[in-house]
């Protein structure tokens, strides 16, 4: 079963993705088999818990899963070309300018030793682009996500920068080369609330100029909600739930995304009242077994859970290819959301 | 984690929780302490063991411990044989089946005398790991635990040597032929294998002091160190039976890496003609005594001592280094 | 910056001080009798006390220092008990000797150390990086002295009767064949060889961690994924914020070398400090041991000092604050 939507012709295509780490007690699997398209221009927000496997598949699109991790299975294509299995002097002209990738902390994703502008050069020099030509627009750059002062900013290095103004600074170095990709994994975990918003915005803007198509991993619903057009929700190194933000978002079948919503805290709820969590723990990717891996934390959960694993089906009745996978899909459809 | 980590903690917080029990419960930690150690110490050497070249140090190493330590037996000559005309008709005989290393200048055995200088050279290098150990982890205590002006005479003191050439003060002070301890009884001169134990020890171990200090620090701020002294236990109760059964792992580990320095050292000194005097062998005299051989057919006299020399220092540092490995797993990259 | 510098060079005197100090205590205490070097050991009493009186040796210890510090500062360095030559000018002659050989032994082994740290850094645990790992191991367990004469027995001799020439390829006596970059290459290519071994084995391990470190980094993943290619990452982001490191190490292991020489100038019979100390030692003569003795402590608390400015130099964060 293939999942590919009818959009036109997709931008990124992930098929059966598969990413283990092996370690001596045996394999991690990090990432179990998922399926996902991006179409040019689009955002898709890939949501989940820490170790659920969202930024080894970004690491994976980029070719970069550090070691002892590997790609055990499935093909991951940027526009006509496939990147697996891609001889990696040829995957490195394609990383910075046809995919580029915005990290979680911008303090220690920014090389201490070298001054701000120059790394921003460096990832144009290094796809040909000649160095006063690279040191004008990086110039430009830096002013177009809001760097005040700019040319002498430039001459800065990262740690006379702010935790936001870094963040900039790394936006800025992803749409040096106008990439038709860009990843940000977390990128406003690592910074203060206040200036979160403000970075969000630099973002959008910079992926409108640049006219990418923007993969963003995070745990974070509210920013889905305000940046994405599609949502993927990943659980134990599988996807559990996908469709558009408003289907996702108004209507979660999974019993998983559905725990997600009721921990985001919101206006209308009791502030004195503890948030929900989910109970129980994550679940241990050393064993992979045939079960839904939420079984053990669901309160829904039946036999069958812990017997066999749910496959990612349409969610019934529904024209925006919402799917998801759970036993108990139909049920959870009737069961509404407590507001 | 590693099972060492794991018993560390249950160690740790089996501690903390007997301590705060009070003393019915003494029994208990040390019966179950006792179980957990011993389990402990049955990991380590196991990760040591998969340490392939480790192991294989420690068993030339003992082999040439044993040879040393047996060499009036396995010894097929004399090492010091009185200069007979049948002695001296033997000099300069090249490596053969019966002079396994040669002969030297004089047509003694050199193999015998190898092993004569090896045994020197290990009484040296264990005698001067175990003193120093003994001095460092004494004084390094004393620093970690109490701080204070101890702590910082510690500091000042290896500061102030770390300032002077190393090898330079052990010339001049190996040079003195009737050394004293401040004057108030006298010590055995470095021209003794005791002499030069006490010597290289003596100016030998601040870096113990420093490594036990610093492990110190470190535990001291930790929660089982913490809940002994809230339960009432006193000074030499916690270094005892928390913070140096915690440090084990890096003492045992420079101690052994001491053996090695130790053994260079003796040997560079004894090279440079201090310590050990003819006719009593040492690897370094032996080496300085056939120094003249250099570039003529002799030369296997300096060539064999050397590797012998050398053989034993890399197996101790292998030693070392698989220790290393097998008591601090984290340390491993 | 500078003043940081400034405040470092003060807090070095006091331990100057108490370095001479007990340098002096350990020398008077433990040296030869300098009375009875001027007296060439007779036991000419009246030459002995004469002697003592003459060079202030009948006065208490602390008297003796403080009168020595005094003159030492001023730059008189007095004479040697033996030859009766300047101290001042016979330890800078010697100074210029072991520094040649410093420097090439410092020069080379930092660029093998440094290609050989990042080597097994990057290729960690591969059968390249093992190979090394167990020379580090060897250079560390070598005995310098047998080492060096190792290698004259067989660079200089053997390999002259294998290839069958009268040339000498390494090693001639210093000074004894003239000068010229030719001759400068054979008298200190061994010694040079032989000092490394040591060196070589310490800094490429340091390196090879401090490496492994920095390739651990986020910036290592950032600069892949701006298409850098994987050498281009290690040479240049990798290795310059894990130079920092080493460079320090190098600088204070370089600031030991000038009394710590000793044995390679022995082996290769070159002048300079370690030489000038093992004579010295030899004939008894305190009056060069003292100021031998504070004047390589001083080299030592200098490079000290030099290493702790390099790594502002390599830090912008440490230079800013």
């Amino acid at each position: 079963m293939t999942i590919i939507s009818e959009t036109p012709t997709p931008l990124l295509v992930v098929d059966d993705l598969a990413v283990e780490f092996a370690t001596s007690s045996g394999a991690i699997h990090a990432v179990n088999g998922i399926s996902f398209t991006v179409a040019a221009g689009e955002t898709v927000a890939i949501v989940g818990e820490s170790g659920s496997g969202k930024s080894v598949s970004a690491l994976a699109i980029m070719g970069l899963i550090p070691p002892p991790g590997h790609q055990t299975n499935g093909v991951v294509r940027l526009a006509s070309q496939t990147l697996t299995d891609m001889p990696d002097r040829h995957y490195r002209t394609l990383r910075g300018r046809n995919i580029a990738m915005i990290f979680q902390d911008p303090l220690s994703s920014l090389n201490p030793a070298f001054r701000v502008g120059d790394q921003i050069v460096e990832a144009m020099t290094t796809h040909g682009t000649a160095k006063a030509e690279a040191r004008t627009r990086a110039i430009e750059l830096m002013e177009s996500v809001g760097i005040a002062n700019a040319p002498r900013r430039a001459r800065d290095y990262p740690h006379q920068f702010s935790g936001g103004m870094r963040q900039r600074v790394m936006i800025a170095m992803a749409i040096a080369n106008r990439p038709q990709l860009l990843i940000a994994d977390e990128p406003t975990t690592a910074l203060d609330v206040t200036i979160q918003a403000q970075v969000l915005d630099v973002l959008q803007a910079a992926k409108k100029d640049a006219d990418a198509a923007l993969l963003l991993i995070t745990h974070d619903l509210g920013v889905v909600a305000g940046m994405a057009d599609r949502v993927l929700v990943m659980y134990a190194g599988r996807i559990i739930e996908q469709g558009s933000v408003d289907e996702v978002l108004i209507n979660p079948i999974h019993p998983y995304t559905r725990g997600l919503l009721a921990a985001l805290p919101s206006l209308h709820t009791n502030s004195r009242a503890p948030l929900p969590t989910i109970a129980g723990v994550p679940p241990n990717l050393l064993s992979d077994r045939e079960a839904c891996a939420l079984a053990p934390r669901c309160e829904f959960a039946i036999d069958v859970c812990r017997s066999s694993r749910p496959l990612l089906e349409a969610v019934s009745g529904n024209q925006e290819n919402h799917q998801a996978a759970c036993f108990r899909a139909h049920d959870m459809a009737v069961l509404k959301v407590d507001k | 984690m590693s099972s060492f980590d794991e018993h560390r903690q249950i160690r740790e917080s089996g501690a903390a929780i007997a301590g705060s029990v009070g003393s019915t419960a003494l029994i208990d930690e040390a019966t179950s302490e006792l179980v957990i150690v011993r389990s402990q110490w049955r990991s380590v050497a196991r990760r040591f063991f998969h340490h392939r070249v480790a192991t294989l140090a420690l068993l030339i190493f003992i082999l040439l411990a044993l040879a040393a330590l047996g060499a009036n037996f396995i010894s097929p000559y004399d090492p010091n044989p009185p200069l007979t005309a049948s002695v001296l008709s033997s000099a300069r005989e090249s490596p053969s089946a019966q002079h396994l290393f040669g002969t030297d200048k004089l047509g003694r055995d050199q193999l015998s005398r190898i092993l004569v200088a090896l045994g020197q050279s290990l009484q040296v290098g264990l005698g001067v790991a175990l003193l120093s150990t003994i001095i460092g982890v004494t004084v390094g205590s004393l620093a970690g635990f109490y701080r204070g002006w101890i702590d910082a005479l510690l500091m000042r003191f290896t500061d102030l040597f770390l300032v002077l050439p190393a090898l330079a003060v052990l010339l001049i002070a190996a040079k003195n032929p009737e050394p004293s301890f401040f004057g108030l009884f006298d010590l055995p001169p470095a021209t003794s294998t005791e002499g030069m134990i006490l010597l290289l020890a003596a100016l030998g171990w601040m870096p113990m002091a420093r490594i036990v200090r610093g492990e110190y620090l470190s535990l001291r701020e930790r929660e089982f160190v913490e809940a002994a002294r809230a339960a009432g236990a006193g000074g030499p109760r916690i270094i005892l039976r928390h913070l140096l059964p915690n440090s084990v792992g890096p003492i045992v580990v420079f101690a052994t890496l001491e053996v090695g320095l130790a053994i260079l050292t003796e040997a560079t000194l004894s090279f440079l003609g201090a310590g050990v005097q003819i006719p009593a062998i040492s690897l370094g005299n032996l080496i300085a005594d056939a120094e003249d051989t250099v570039g003529t057919d002799l030369a296997y006299l300096i060539l064999f001592p050397g590797l012998v020399l050398f053989l034993i220092v890399l197996c101790a540092n292998f030693i070392g280094d698989g220790l290393r490995d097998a008591l601090d797993p984290r340390a491993r990259k | 910056m500078t003043r940081y510098i400034g405040r470092r060079i003060l807090a070095a005197i006091p331990v100057l001080l108490l370095a001479s100090l007990l340098v002096f205590v350990l020398v008077r205490q433990f040296g030869a009798d300098p009375a009875r070097t001027r007296c060439q050991q007779s036991r000419d009493l009246k030459c002995l006390a004469r002697t003592r009186v003459q060079l202030g040796l009948d006065r208490p210890l602390p008297v003796q220092y403080v009168d020595f510090m005094g003159d030492f500062v001023q730059g008189d360095w007095g004479t040697s008990e033996r030859t009766d030559q300047s101290v001042a000018e016979s330890i800078g002659i010697a100074l210029g000797e072991t520094a040649q050989l410093a420097f090439w032994g410092v020069a080379f082994s930092s660029v093998v150390a440094i290609s050989v740290g990042v080597y097994s850094a990057n290729k960690a645990y591969s059968p390249g990086d093992y190979f090394f790992t167990g020379l580090a191991f060897a250079g560390i367990a070598m005995p310098t002295f047998w080492f060096g004469l190792i290698c004259i027995n067989y660079l200089t001799f053997h390999l002259k009767e294998l290839l069958n020439t009268n040339e000498v390829i390494f090693f001639s006596i210093p000074n004894a064949t003239g000068h010229g970059a030719i001759n400068g290459f054979r008298e200190l290519a061994l010694p040079v060889l032989v000092l490394s071994v040591q060196l070589v084995a310490g800094w490429s391990r340091y390196q090879r961690s401090s490496m492994l470190d920095e390739l651990d980094s986020d910036y290592i993943r950032t600069a892949r994924s701006k298409g850098l290619t994987r050498r281009r990452v290690v040479w240049k982001h990798g290795l310059r914020n894990s130079l920092g490191a080493l460079v320090t190490v190098i600088a204070i292991d370089a600031g030991a070398l000038f009394g710590g020489l000793i044995v390679t100038e022995r082996v290769f019979s070159r002048p300079g400090m370690g030489t000038l100390f093992l004579n010295a030692l030899g004939n008894g003569d305190s009056a060069v041991l003292i100021p031998w003795m504070i004047v390589t402590g001083v080299f030592i608390i200098i490079f000290n000092l030099f290493a702790d400015i390099l790594y502002g130099v390599l830090d912008p964060r440490v230079r800013v604050a």
